[in-house]
C-alpha cells in the first residue's frame, strides 16, 4: 500500500496557501501522511467542506487526525466514484471484498467523522450483514465490545430473549 | 492521539461510542431478530435497538421460529413492540397465509406506532386466495390515529369498510388494498380524506358494481377487478397513468369515463372484447396524450379486437410506445387464409418502440406489425419476442422471414427478433 500512496504524497510540511495551489485540498492524515485531492472530492466530505467555507477557502491543507493514511486511500476512492456517478453494485462488491473487517470498521468510523453520507450508509450495511445471524459472542468480538453485564444479568436478558437465537450460524474463529 | 500502530494491537471499541443516529443506521439493516439480540452485547447496548425506526417482521423472521405455536410468535411480536422506544417510522409484516392472525391481533398493533408510523405495510404471503384472507373484516377507521402515515400496504382480508365519518388521513400518499369485498362507496370515502393521495393500488372482488373514483390527486392508478361492471374516473383529472387488470372468470367491465392519461395499461385474463372494455367514445376522449400503451393477455387472434387497436392507435397521436403480449393459449399456428386479410387505411403513428410477446404466429398479428412497420415513420425499434418451449422451427423460421420483408416507413427502424424458451411476465408494469 505505501507505494501506491507514495505517488499521491506530497512533502510533510504544511505549504502556505497561494492562489495557483488553491486548485487542490492536502488532506492530512492521522500519521501525517498528506494526500492531494481535487475539490470536488472535499465536496463530498461534509466536514472538509465545511472546514473550508469557515475559512472562505483559505486554508487548504486540513489535519484528519482520526483517519491513518491506510483508510484515507478507500476514502478518496470511493468519493471520486461516487462524484463520477459510477457506484454500482459491481464496484460496492469489488471495493468491500478487499476489505478486512478491521478495515471496515476504519472506514466507518473515518465516513462519519468526515460526514459522508454515501459511504456511511453503503458501510452500515456492509457491518449489518457481517454480523447478521452471529451469535451475541461474535459480535461482541466483531466490535470489539467489553461485557459488562454480570452473569446473572446476562442469564436473565438471555432467557427473556431465547427466542432471538434460533438458528444463529456456528461461531467462526478465523472470520476476523 | 492514539497512533496506528496502538489501534492495530488494541482492539478499542469505538463503534459502541457513534451518536445513535449512526448505530441505527447499521442496526436498520438487520433482521429483528438480530437487532433485538444487540440487547445481549453490554450495557450501553441495551436499550440500542429500541429507537431504530424501523421495524420489519419479515419472512425470516417467521422462518427462524417455525415450529413455535402462532401465538407465542404473536407474543413475541407484541414483545418487540412494548420494548420499543422511540418513533417507529416504518413497519411491516410478511405474514404467511396458515399463520393464525385476525382483526382483534391486527387492531392490537396500531396503538403502538400510530403517532409517528410512515410506512405501514401488512402483506399475507403464500398461496393467496380469497379464503386464506385472514382478517374478516376490516374498518379503515382504525388508521385514522396514524396522522403522519404516507403508505399503507395491505393485502389480507374479506371486506373492507369505512364509516361515513372517517375524518381522513392527511398526509397519505400511496395506498396498496387487496380485500374479497369493498363496499361501493367506501374508496371515495376513504379518499377524499386523503388529500394528498397519488398512488392507488386496489384490487377487490365483489361489493362495487359501479367504481367511481373522483380524487383530483391521484395520479397513478392501478385497478383490478372481478365483478365490477364500470369504472367512472372522470374527476380523477390529474390521473396519468391508469392500470386495469381483468380476472379469468371475472364480469365485463367497460370504461365509462377516463381522464387523458400519459400510460395506460390493460391485462385482460377475461378476454373481454376491447371495444367493450374501451368504449368508442373513450377514443376520442382520453387518448390524445397517450406515450404508452400495454396490452397483456390480448388476444392476437382476435380480428375485432386487432381492428379496434388499431383505432386506438389512430386516436392516440402521441403513442411512442407499444407493448403487446399475446393472449396465454395453447393455440396452435393458424393456416393463413388470403380471405381473412386485414385492410387498413394509411395514416401516421408516433411510435418510436414496439415490443410483441407471442407464443404462437398468428396471421391477424403479422397484419398488426405489418401496419405498424408501414405507418410510423419514427420506429426505432421493433421487438418481436417468440416464446415457446415447443420446437417451432419451421413457422417461426417463415415468421421471422415475414418480418424481414414488411415495408417499413422509419428507415432506421430495427427489427429484432427474440425467440425465449419461458415466456417472461413483467415483473412490474411501471415499465420505464
Amino acid at each position: 500500500m505505501a507505494e501506491e500512496v507514495s505517488s499521491q504524497m506530497n512533502s510533510l510540511s504544511i505549504s502556505e496557501t497561494n492562489p495557483s495551489s488553491s486548485a487542490t485540498i492536502s488532506l492530512v492524515s492521522g500519521d501525517d501522511i498528506v494526500f492531494k485531492v481535487e475539490p470536488t472530492i472535499a465536496k463530498e466530505m461534509e466536514t472538509v467542506q465545511s472546514f473550508i467555507d469557515e475559512t472562505d477557502g483559505k486554508i487548504t491543507t486540513i489535519p484528519l487526525p482520526n483517519i491513518s493514511s491506510h483508510d484515507l486511500p478507500y476514502v478518496i476512492e470511493y468519493c471520486e466514484k461516487s462524484i463520477a456517478g459510477k457506484i454500482t453494485k459491481e464496484f460496492e462488491a469489488e471495493f468491500v471484498k478487499k476489505l478486512n473487517n478491521e478495515e471496515v470498521k476504519e472506514l466507518f468510523l473515518a465516513a462519519n467523522y468526515l460526514n459522508i453520507k454515501k459511504l456511511l450508509d453503503f458501510l452500515s450495511q456492509v457491518i449489518a450483514d457481517r454480523i447478521a445471524n452471529k451469535s451475541v459472542e461474535y459480535v461482541r468480538r466483531y466490535f470489539g465490545i467489553e461485557n459488562d453485564f454480570t452473569p446473572e444479568e446476562e442469564a436473565k436478558l438471555r432467557e427473556e430473549l431465547a427466542w432471538t437465537f434460533t438458528g444463529v450460524d456456528p461461531d467462526d474463529e478465523d472470520e476476523n | 492521539m492514539m497512533t496506528l500502530l496502538d489501534k492495530k494491537t488494541n482492539q478499542i471499541d469505538r463503534i459502541s461510542d457513534l451518536p445513535s443516529n449512526v448505530i441505527d443506521a447499521i442496526l436498520g439493516n438487520l433482521e429483528i431478530r438480530d437487532q433485538v439480540a444487540t440487547s445481549i452485547l453490554s450495557k450501553k447496548w441495551r436499550y440500542m435497538w429500541t429507537s431504530a425506526p424501523q421495524i420489519f417482521f419479515d419472512e425470516y423472521f417467521f422462518r427462524s421460529l417455525m415450529g413455535v405455536h402462532d401465538d407465542v410468535v404473536y407474543e413475541i411480536i407484541i414483545g418487540v413492540l412494548m420494548l420499543h422506544n422511540g418513533p417507529i417510522h416504518k413497519f411491516s409484516i410478511d405474514l404467511f397465509y396458515t399463520f393464525d392472525f385476525n382483526t382483534e391481533k391486527f387492531n392490537r398493533l396500531i396503538p403502538f406506532m400510530s403517532r409517528d408510523i410512515q410506512h405501514l405495510e401488512l402483506v399475507i404471503c403464500g398461496f393467496g386466495s380469497v379464503e386464506d384472507q385472514m382478517l374478516d373484516n376490516l374498518s379503515l377507521d382504525i388508521l385514522f390515529s396514524c396522522k403522519e402515515l404516507t403508505y399503507f400496504k395491505f393485502n389480507g382480508c374479506k371486506n373492507l369498510s369505512i364509516s361515513p365519518d372517517f375524518r381522513g388521513i392527511r398526509k397519505l400518499l400511496e395506498l396498496d388494498l387487496e380485500c374479497d369485498e369493498i363496499e361501493s362507496s367506501a374508496l371515495d370515502t376513504f379518499m377524499s380524506g386523503c388529500p394528498l393521495l397519488e398512488k392507488l393500488s386496489v384490487g377487490f372482488r365483489f361489493g362495487c358494481d359501479h367504481l367511481v373514483i373522483s380524487s383530483p390527486s391521484l395520479k397513478v392508478f392501478v385497478l383490478e377487478l372481478y365483478d365490477t361492471k364500470s369504472v367512472c374516473l372522470e374527476k380523477a383529472n390529474n390521473l396519468i397513468d391508469f392500470t386495469l387488470k381483468l380476472s379469468r372468470f371475472g364480469a365485463s367491465v367497460y370504461i365509462k369515463s377516463l381522464p387523458q392519461v400519459k400510460k395506460f395499461s390493460l391485462t385482460n385474463w377475461g378476454k373481454i372484447p376491447l371495444a367493450d372494455i374501451i368504449p368508442p367514445v373513450l377514443l376520442t376522449s382520453s387518448f390524445s396524450s397517450l406515450e404508452y400503451l400495454q396490452l397483456d393477455e390480448f388476444d392476437l387472434n382476435d380480428k375485432g379486437d386487432i381492428l379496434y387497436l388499431v383505432r386506438l392507435l389512430e386516436s392516440a397521436p402521441s403513442l411512442v410506445k407499444l407493448v403487446i403480449q399475446d393472449y396465454e393459449d395453447d393455440h396452435s399456428t393458424q393456416v393463413l387464409d388470403p380471405s381473412e386479410e386485414l385492410e387498413w387505411r394509411s395514416c401516421c403513428l408516433k411510435l418510436q418502440t414496439v415490443e410483441i410477446c407471442v407464443e404462437a404466429s398468428s396471421q391477424h398479428g403479422m397484419s398488426l406489425i405489418q401496419f405498424i412497420l408501414a405507418n410510423s415513420p419514427l420506429l426505432k425499434t421493433l421487438t418481436f419476442n417468440f416464446c415457446s418451449y415447443r420446437e417451432l422451427d419451421g413457422p417461426m423460421l417463415k415468421t421471422s422471414q415475414d418480418l424481414l420483408r414488411m415495408e417499413r416507413a422509419s428507415p432506421r427502424a430495427e427489427v429484432n427478433f427474440i425467440h425465449s424458451a419461458y415466456r417472461r411476465r413483467p415483473l412490474s408494469i411501471y415499465i420505464e
